[in-house]
C-alpha cells in the first residue's frame, strides 16, 4: 500500500483544514476530499471506508461531540467488525475547536482575548464550539462577529463564515506543534497518522 | 452504432487524449477543464460532415481559424487531430476508423489544410491522404473527402453517421423571449430557440407519441400539469407547446411556453432530445434549473431512452444528484483535469483511489465528483508553500 498518499473523510471545511495541517505534517497527500456535510453521511459511509482502505489508505476524522460517547466507543458502532490498518479513523475530543483552541497562543491573538482564557488542556471543556463563540461574543474583536457568531434569532449555530474564517486561521496561523502540548487527544491522532506512515507491509 | 473511442492531440485545452468511449458517457471536471470542448469535437465532425453548408474551411472559421483551436498548451505548431473508432458496441473491435490532421497555410491565404484524411473499415485502409493527386494540387488539400458526397461514397455510412449528431444546451429564456429577441439563430441550433419549430417539423404521428411521453415524464415531476400539446396559432402561424394544469378554473385555458418554467422548459427539451434521433446525442449540463429529486432520476432515464434506439449520449455535469446513482458505472464516467500541459482525460475506474472507493459501493457521485471541486488541496500549497 502506498503509504504517502490517502483518501480524506470529513465532516465540513473546519476539519478538513484540519486534517490537511495534520497530513502534511506526516507528509501524507490526500488525493481525494470526502466531505459528508453532516454527522450522519460519514457514519453511513464509515463500514465501506473500512473496505475502501484495503486497497487505499483513508483517513477519516470526526468529533466526538459528546463526552457520554468514548471514541473508541464510536468506531466500534460505526464500523462493527474490525479496524483495517490502512483506515485511520480519528475522533477530536470533543470537537475540532478543542484542537483550534490548543494553538493557544495563535488563537488567542487571532480572536484578541488574552492567552488566560484560553484552558491550558481544551479537550476538557465540554462544548468547545459554544465556548468558542463566546469567547468571541464576550471578549472577541469586533470584526469577527459578525462573520463567526449568529445572528439572534437564527436557526444556524454558527455565523455565515465560521467555516471559512476559522479554516483560514488554521491554514494561516494555526501551529501543529504548539497545539498538540495542549491537546493529548491531537497528540495521541498525530502519533497514529506517524505510526500508520512508518509501518511497512 | 457508437463512438467506441476518440483520440485527440492539440485540440483546444487537451494536448493528447486517447479514451474509449461507452453508450452512456459522463463528463466531469472544474469549471473550465474543456468538457464544453470535448463535446465541441463531434460538433465539428458534424459540421465538416454536413451536406447543408458545411466542410472544412467553414467548420474551422465558425470557430475562429486554426489558431483558436489549436492548443495554447502545445509547444511548437504542430498539427491538430482527430481519431474516431466507431463500433456497434463499447469495447468491440471498430467497424470504421476515421482521422485527420490539421495545421494552418504558413503563407499566402492562409487556409485550413489537411496533413492528412485516413478511412479504416475494419482493417482494410479505405482512404490514406494526401494521395499522388493532393501531392500535385495542394488546393485539394482544402477539402475533406467526409464532406465531398462524390469522393466519400465509399465511406457515405460514417459521414451520415456524423452528420447526425445532436447537441443540445437549451437556454430557456432564448426560447421563451425568440419572438422579442429576434435572435440569429445559430447553425443546427444549439441552444433550441427553433426548438419548437423543430417540433413542428416533426410528422405528426411521431409528435404525438413523443410528446405523450414527456406529457407523462411531466406529470410526475412538475406539480399540477395534465396535458402537453402542440399548438399552431391560427393568426400568426407560429408554433407553440401549452400546458394544462389541473387546479385552474376550466375556463383560465391553457398556458404557453412563455409561462413555463424554466425547469419545465429544460426537461422538456432534454426528453425531447432523447427521443428525437437514433445517433450520438451531445447534452450539455441537463441538471440546470431542474430540482435535485429530477436530477436524480436523470441517469436512469437516459438508459431507458437509450434502450430502445441504442443512441449514444455523452454528457457534462456538475452534478451530484445525477452521479449519486448506484447504477452508473465507473467506465462510464470520464474526468477532466486540468494543468500546465493540457488537459488530462482519464477514465474514473482507471484512477487508483477512486477505483478503490467504487469497488467497495461509493457512488460515482461519491467517489469521483470531489475530485472536481476547488479544494483545499490546492490551496493549502499555495498558503503554506
Ligand atoms: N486553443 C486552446 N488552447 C488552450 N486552451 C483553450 C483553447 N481554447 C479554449 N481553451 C480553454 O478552454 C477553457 C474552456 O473550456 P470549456 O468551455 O470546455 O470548459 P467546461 O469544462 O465546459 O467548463 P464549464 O464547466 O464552466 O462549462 C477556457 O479556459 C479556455 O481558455
Ligand atoms: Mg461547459
Amino acid at each position: 500500500m502506498d503509504r504517502n498518499r490517502c483518501i480524506l473523510a470529513v465532516e465540513d471545511p473546519l476539519s478538513e483544514a484540519m486534517a490537511h495541517k495534520l497530513l502534511r505534517h506526516c507528509c501524507i497527500v490526500p488525493v481525494t476530499v470526502f466531505m459528508g456535510f453532516g454527522f450522519g453521511h460519514l457514519k453511513k459511509r464509515a463500514r465501506e471506508f473500512n473496505k475502501t482502505a484495503k486497497n487505499f489508505p483513508v483517513f477519516l476524522l470526526t468529533d466526538q461531540d459528546s463526552p457520554a460517547h468514548c471514541p473508541p466507543g464510536i468506531i466500534d458502532k460505526w464500523l462493527r467488525c474490525p479496524r483495517n490498518e490502512g483506515f485511520i479513523f480519528r475522533v477530536a475530543v470533543i470537537e475540532i475547536e478543542s484542537w483550534v483552541m490548543a494553538d493557544r497562543k495563535a488563537f488567542a491573538s487571532f480572536i484578541g482575548v488574552n492567552q488566560s482564557k484560553i484552558p491550558e488542556n481544551p479537550d476538557i471543556l465540554e462544548k468547545p464550539k459554544e465556548f468558542v463563540l463566546n469567547l468571541v461574543r464576550k471578549h472577541g474583536k469586533r470584526n469577527l462577529r459578525d462573520p463567526l457568531l449568529p445572528t439572534r434569532g437564527s436557526t444556524a449555530h454558527i455565523g455565515p463564515e465560521y467555516n471559512a474564517v476559522m479554516g483560514e486561521f488554521v491554514y494561516q496561523q494555526w501551529d501543529i506543534q504548539r497545539a498538540s502540548g495542549a491537546s493529548p487527544s491531537l497528540k495521541r491522532a498525530i502519533f497514529a497518522i506517524q505510526r500508520f506512515k512508518s509501518l511497512r507491509v | 452504432m457508437i463512438i467506441s473511442r476518440i483520440q485527440l492531440k492539440n485540440w483546444r485545452n487537451f494536448r493528447s487524449v486517447d479514451v474509449p468511449l461507452q453508450r452512456r458517457q459522463f463528463l466531469i471536471g472544474p469549471n473550465a477543464s474543456g468538457k464544453s470542448n470535448f463535446l465541441d469535437v463531434f460538433r465539428f465532425l458534424r459540421d465538416i460532415a454536413s451536406t447543408e453548408g458545411g466542410g472544412l474551411q467553414k467548420s474551422v472559421k465558425d470557430r475562429g481559424g486554426v489558431s483558436k483551436i489549436r492548443s495554447l498548451a502545445a509547444r511548437q505548431k504542430p498539427e491538430i487531430s482527430i481519431e474516431i473508432h466507431l463500433a456497434d458496441a463499447p469495447g468491440e473491435p471498430p467497424g470504421w476508423r476515421y482521422g485527420i490532421g490539421i495545421e494552418q497555410e504558413t503563407r499566402g491565404y492562409r487556409r485550413t489544410l489537411l496533413t492528412y484524411e485516413q478511412v479504416w473499415r475494419g482493417n482494410e485502409q479505405l482512404l490514406n491522404r494526401p494521395d499522388d493527386k493532393d501531392e500535385k494540387d495542394s488546393v485539394r488539400l482544402t477539402q475533406t473527402f467526409l464532406e465531398q458526397i462524390n469522393a466519400n461514397h465509399n465511406f457515405r455510412e460514417i459521414a451520415d453517421f456524423f452528420q447526425s449528431v445532436t447537441y443540445l444546451h437549451l437556454v430557456p429564456q432564448l426560447l421563451r423571449f425568440a419572438d422579442s429577441i429576434q435572435g440569429r439563430i445559430l447553425e443546427n441550433d444549439p441552444f433550441g430557440q427553433g426548438f419548437l419549430e423543430r417540433i413542428a417539423k416533426t410528422p405528426e404521428k411521431t409528435r404525438r407519441t413523443r410528446l405523450k411521453r414527456i406529457e407523462e415524464a411531466l406529470k410526475t415531476v412538475v406539480p399540477l400539469s395534465k396535458q402537453l400539446e402542440f399548438v399552431r396559432d391560427e393568426s400568426t402561424g407560429r408554433a407553440h407547446l401549452q400546458t394544462l394544469y389541473t387546479h385552474w378554473r376550466p375556463k383560465a385555458g391553457w398556458q404557453r411556453e412563455d409561462q413555463f418554467s424554466d425547469g419545465t422548459l429544460r426537461l422538456i427539451g432534454v426528453l425531447w432530445a432523447l427521443l428525437e434521433g437514433k445517433d450520438l446525442l451531445l447534452l450539455e449540463e441537463p441538471e440546470l434549473s431542474l430540482n435535485s429529486g429530477i436530477t436524480s432520476q436523470l441517469a436512469p432515464l437516459i438508459n431507458k431512452m437509450q434502450r430502445t434506439q441504442g443512441r449514444q449520449v455523452l454528457i457534462s455535469t456538475h452534478s451530484d444528484a445525477l452521479l449519486d446513482e448506484s447504477g452508473i458505472d465507473g467506465r462510464e464516467v470520464l474526468m477532466l483535469t486540468p494543468n500546465k500541459e493540457g488537459t488530462h482525460v482519464e477514465t474514473v475506474s482507471d484512477i487508483e483511489d477512486i477505483k478503490a472507493l467504487l469497488d467497495t459501493g461509493f457512488t460515482v457521485g461519491e467517489a469521483a465528483l470531489p475530485r472536481t471541486k476547488p479544494s483545499d488541496i490546492n490551496r493549502l500549497s499555495t498558503v503554506v508553500g
